[in-house]
């Protein structure tokens, strides 16, 4: 469907081949989407129907049962039948247990069932549109081998025991499937106003939400080792617009995001008084999937998220801070883990067109009958960008597998791959821009063609167990990387007549494994738990460095002092033990360390001025860091918990700064928190209705580094600190509602008087935001119906605020206040959507760099550095044709 | 909506706030002039010289923050030189020149190159300096190609298109020898030979040897004023080896090929043929004239 070439001017208009191709989908795939959803006999109703009697719409399941496996459950499944009785409001009123499956199977499953059902919650049925009480069948499974907590005198759910409370093996039939029963919906009792002894039969009419009947596999459990710790479930949130999976980061409290190219380019991640450059000051995986990358060329700890599909996101799990022994490298300021799940089900498929050329198609698999982390997913994009060299091609496919494995075991399998090639138009500076000399969106054409590729291969496999008492997860992991960049930030600063231009590339592989073992024990009527986890990866990377003439891109012909042409061997072995200790009813602690060792070998071309030869050059060294890790959590009652928290954290140092035989020195930073959560209804956190936490962090790096532009390089600086606190806000006020925000204050200082007493003890680190607010709001709702066809509509909005920045030479940056909302309709098989980014047009400045530059080649250079920046996105709009089937 | 009426308000607060504290690094902000020691001078071969006409195109002068007697290097020492890692910070100079603590002759992003006149009777001025707090202790000035200098009016006109252009007498016991000359610095070549910069001269004291901490200056009163020793241009020069005039009556032509060419470049590289000076609080105020060289057995 997209047009043959993915290369377009600025300006261009889609081709007419494309808007033909859009047009067929919908004339092939409406009819049969349009036969699916009505399913109804001409001028009838449901099936048995009389003539004219009201439609019913079934209700819809919206959170699901996570039950406790009973402590007598014997390592078995048991499936139990139940009635659940609903009222107009879509929660569960009464709830009946007809049976369970095998009929010798004790009590403790019934009333396990019966629990768990309490807190089930649906979209009400409704009748014409209106909501009405109804009695409804529902299937619940459950499976070993889930633990709960022994201590009945704290209701609190401890979701990180393993299986405890909330977790558990379970497979919830879709509430539409098996029928309650056959024949003519009851609509009486809601006219009477009697007790819900009404029976509602699915309408016939209705297409199945998720086609054949569906099974859920509900693997839960969260890991509450700070008051920082978000699992942040998308749900609704999905809605606000986003246009790469990075994007999704903004959710995470204090997160911002800021990027010096085009995507493609690797964002930079601030978070916790930490710029993040490319992603290096926090872990990122994919369903534990290690995605910084070792000595990346351009940066250590480089992070390319843009292979995720922003649709296929299902949950963050954020720990801001450095207290879980399962944080590894590059946990400085947290850790954040993408799972991915389509809880669509069927094939969906979306085309947008969007402001500056933005063309995109997205195709969406979930299969019926499979979990909803069963996906496969195909993503193709293109933009002119919003000024000269901002275009940019991607292409991205996803495909994930999952399926029992086993009595007690899971298996997960993934495959990606994904390339974008982009162009960057580098940075402008703010004297030119203020003289007239360039454009706010402009760029010096001078400077040369930058940009890059990016590519990866990745395939995983994961497997999870359980037993009583018992888990084990188990991850094996393979990927291909190439990362080609060219880049010019000073013009002409350094080579008056070629330029500055740099190309850097990155390619090799990585394999690796990790997993852990945990096991539950009894001990003075208490339930404590020992975690053993084990890390390791190994990198094989070949890295290169080259001038090349600005304005022909050829190589230079002349020799740098930074060329750079090196092989890179680093392997990884980490080591972590975890306890949990329940001490007292109400008092939980945590406590473990983890050991990481890293080894390096790096082969690098030297060049040897004596006798202008360049040899090849071994080197190797070994480091190793251990991290000490405790959290105290106090159940306070009434869904109050406080929880403190220290740890160490750590990152491995850049392969080419190393010399032969060195003791790898890491970055380590030690930090503390304290804080305090609540959750309405002392609900676990993921599923709270209402949950609010609030915390106040500090860290400390024990010896960091400033750039010293009077020397040209960073230089130690001795130590620096980050003292800050952080609010956030989940709330769920209606079952079609959402709300996500945060408001975060950082202040990051040196410690000691640094660069010569020109920065003096107490002043602020440059770049780090004081203050980071965001709020996500997303709503999604059944609207009734419109002739036969289901309405429902969709929308998000998005709103991020940074406040001013502190820059070199004590100057601020301004404030950012950017708003995205969104807005669709569905109407049958068929959606439309019209979605906008900077919804106010606010003019920003995205990446702020403080360097020397001379982009008019042949003149005199400063070498004084100056302002920078990279402009941000204007205002763009798009529109989105979806298909569903 | 109640929350989001109250986060809007939150915002629209915050959106004033100023974060309290500062980077340490700062601007100041002060002015900048060149004056020559005079017309009359000595060399240390006892030539007395008497000037006539003196100028020159000045283009950016910059103070380091690195010991005057040292080389100043325009790039790092290498890029693999890791003394310890830290967080590391934004900087996206690969290969970076040391950036000076202050720089005169650039305003609004571009260079401005200046026709001085060294004979002026008060100092030229040089404009500006884009500067920020630290150790200056170090200057380094730049002579681009005459041809680069913009129109500069009388004192442009005087430079005809060179880097450099004098006049006047030398003279020795009873030996007196009009001259007069020019030099071109061609931009100093790259590896390929190819011009790259200015022509430039590093090494000069700022004030004093060890250098001045600057933290604040008030900008209507505080300069920096370089003097430069006209006769200490010419120490190593034998003037009497400049080659009779082809008409009686003109001076004798500084040939480039010359010895007194070749003095006059070496007196033009030695730091010691500059002074600088700063009239804030700390220093030393106005260049004072310096010692007079020890003279050498002439002929």
């Amino acid at each position: 469907m997209l047009p043959p070439n993915f290369q377009r001017k600025v300006g261009s208009t889609p081709t007419p081949l494309f808007f033909l191709g859009l047009i067929l989908v919908v004339l092939v795939f409406a009819p049969m989407a349009r036969a699916q959803d009505a399913g109804v006999v001409d001028g009838g109703g449901a099936a048995g129907d009389a003539p004219g009697t009201p439609r019913v719409v079934s209700p819809r399941l919206l959170e699901r049962a996570r039950p406790a496996y009973p402590a007598d459950g014997g390592g078995r499944r048991v499936d139990v039948e139940l009635l659940l009785t609903l009222n107009e409001l879509g929660a569960v009123t009464h709830t009946e247990v007809l049976g369970h499956i095998p009929a010798d199977a004790p009590e403790s499953f019934d009333h396990a069932a019966r629990a768990a059902c309490a807190s089930l919650r649906f979209e009400p049925a409704r009748r014409e549109g209106v909501p009405i009480p109804v009695r409804l069948r529902f299937h619940l499974a459950i499976a070993p081998p889930v633990v709960a907590h022994a201590d009945a005198e704290v209701p609190e759910l401890h979701d990180d025991e393993p299986g405890a409370g909330a977790e558990g093996l379970t497979h919830a039939h879709d509430q539409a499937h098996p029928p309650v029963n056959a024949g003519a919906a009851d609509a009486g009792a809601a006219d009477a106003g009697a007790a819900t002894d009404a029976t509602a039969a699915p309408e016939a009419g209705v297409p199945a939400p998720e086609g054949p009947a569906a099974e859920a596999v509900v693997r839960g459990g969260t890991r509450d080792r700070t008051a920082s710790h978000y699992d942040l479930e998308l749900g609704a949130l999905r809605n606000v617009p986003r246009l790469t999976g990075a994007e999704v980061l903004s959710l995470a409290p204090g997160v911002m995001l800021s990027n010096e190219g085009t995507e493609g380019h690797a964002q930079h991640v601030f978070l916790r008084g930490f710029t993040g450059e490319n992603g290096q000051d926090i872990a990122f995986s994919v369903d534990g999937i290690p995605l910084n990358e070792e000595s990346n060329i351009h940066g250590q700890g480089y992070v390319d998220l843009y292979f995720l599909v922003p649709e296929l996101v299902s949950r963050l799990d954020v720990t801001e801070g450095t207290a879980d022994p399962r944080q590894g490298n590059f946990a400085v300021a947290g850790s954040i883990d993408y799972h991915l799940a389509l809880p669509t089900r069927g094939l969906t498929v979306r085309s947008t067109l969007g402001r500056f050329n933005y063309q995109r198609l997205v195709a969406l698999y979930g299969p019926g009958g499979h979990p909803d982390e069963t996906f496969a997913a195909v993503d193709l994009v293109h933009s002119d960008g919003f000024g000269p060299s901002r275009g940019f091609d991607r292409a991205s496919a996803v495909a994930q597998w999952v399926t029992e494995a086993g009595r007690s075991g899971l298996l997960r399998l993934l495959a990606t791959v994904y390339a974008t090639r982009f162009v960057s138009p580098g940075v402008v500076r703010e004297d030119d821009l203020d003289a007239g000399r360039v454009d706010f969106f402009g760029a010096y054409p001078e400077a040369g063609r930058q940009g890059g590729l990016s590519s990866r291969a990745l395939v995983a496999a994961a497997y999870d167990w359980r037993r009583a008492g018992e888990r084990a997860e188990l991850r094996v992991f393979g990927q291909a990387r190439d990362l080609s960049l060219t880049e010019n930030f000073t013009g002409y600063l350094l080579r008056a007549h070629e330029g500055d231009l740099i190309e850097q590339r990155y390619g090799g592989g990585t394999v690796g494994a990790n997993g852990y073992y945990q096991r539950t024990a009894e001990l003075f009527h208490r339930t404590h738990a020992v975690e053993l986890g084990w890390f390791t990866r190994h990198d094989r990377y070949a890295l290169a460095q080259r001038r090349l003439q600005a304005l022909t891109s050829e190589p230079s012909r002349l020799r740098d002092n930074g060329d750079v042409s090196a092989d890179v061997r680093a392997t990884h072995v980490g080591l972590y033990l975890d306890l949990t200790a329940r001490l007292l009813p109400r008092l939980t602690l945590r406590g473990g360390a983890r050991l990481d060792a890293l080894a390096y070998d790096v082969s690098a071309d030297v060049f040897r001025a004596v006798d202008q030869r360049t040899e090849r050059v071994n080197r190797n060294a070994l480091g190793v860091h251990v991290g000490p890790k405790a959290t105290a959590e106090l159940h306070l009652g009434r869904g109050v918990t406080l929880l403190g928290s220290l740890g160490s954290g750590f990152r491995s140092p850049d392969a080419l700064t190393l010399a032969d035989g060195e003791s790898a020195p890491f970055v380590s930073v030690l930090g503390q928190e304290l804080g305090a959560r609540w959750t309405l209804g002392n609900e676990p956190l993921a599923r709270a209705r209402l949950a609010v936490s609030t915390a106040a962090y500090h860290t400390l790096v024990g010896n960091d580094l400033l750039f010293d532009p009077t020397v040209g390089r960073s230089v130690p600086i001795g130590a620096s600190r980050r003292l800050g606190a952080v609010l956030w806000l989940r709330a769920r006020p209606r079952p079609w509602l959402d709300v996500n925000a945060s408001l975060t204050y950082t202040r990051a200082t040196v410690e000691n008087d640094a660069l010569g007493s020109t920065v003096p003890a107490g002043s602020l680190l440059p770049y780090v935001p004081a203050v980071v607010a965001r709020l996500d709001v997303g709503l999604e709702r059944d609207l009734g119906r419109w002739r036969s066809w289901a309405v429902r509509a969709r929308g998000g909005l998005g709103a991020s605020f940074y406040g001013p920045r502190p820059l070199p030479l004590d100057e601020r940056s301004e404030p950012v206040f950017l708003v995205d909302l969104s807005a669709a309709l569905r109407v049958g098989a068929l959606e439309l959507g019209a979605s906008a980014k900077n919804l106010l047009d606010a003019r920003w400045r995205d990446a702020q760099l403080n360097t020397a530059s001379n982009f008019n080649p042949g003149t005199a250079s400063s070498f004084f550095p100056v302002r920078h920046f990279t402009a941000g996105s204007p205002l763009t709009f798009f529109l989105t044709l979806g298909v569903y089937l | 909506m109640c929350l989001g009426v109250s986060l809007g308000m939150c915002l629209v607060a915050l959106s004033g706030v100023r974060c309290a504290g500062s980077t340490g690094d700062h601007r100041l902000r002060f002015q900048g002039a060149v004056t020559g020691s005079g017309a009359a001078g000595v060399t240390a071969l006892g030539w007395t010289l008497a000037l006539e006409r003196f100028v020159v195109a000045w283009g950016p002068t910059r103070v380091y923050s690195d010991a005057p007697i040292a080389r100043a290097r325009t790039r790092p020492r290498s890029l693999l030189a890791g003394l310890s890692v830290g967080t590391a910070w934004a900087q996206h100079c690969h290969g970076c020149p040391r950036a000076p603590v202050a720089e005169l002759g650039f305003e609004r992003g571009g260079s401005v190159l200046r026709a001085v006149d060294l004979l002026a009777p008060s100092p030229s001025p040089l404009g500006a300096a884009n500067a920020r707090n630290g150790l200056y202790r170090s200057v380094s000035f730049a002579f681009p190609g005459g041809s680069a200098v913009p129109d500069g009016g009388v004192v442009g006109a005087m430079l005809g298109g060179h880097s450099m252009v004098v006049r006047g007498t030398a003279t020795r016991g009873a030996v007196s020898i009009p001259f007069e000359g020019s030099l071109d610095f061609n931009t100093q070549g790259g590896e390929d030979g190819a011009p790259t910069r200015p022509y430039t001269v590093y090494g000069v004291a700022f004030d004093r040897p060890e250098g001045l901490h600057l933290e604040a200056t008030q900008e209507a009163t505080d300069r920096v004023v370089v003097r430069v020793e006209l006769a200490r241009f010419f120490d190593q020069a034998d003037f009497g080896s400049l080659p009779e005039p082809s008409e009686p009556g003109r001076p004798r032509a500084i040939t480039a090929a010359s010895q007194v060419a070749t003095a006059w470049r070496l007196g033009v590289r030695d730091p010691r043929s500059y002074r600088v000076g700063w009239t804030g609080a700390g220093g030393s105020g106005e260049p004072r004239p310096g010692p007079q060289p020890a003279p050498d057995a002439g002929p």
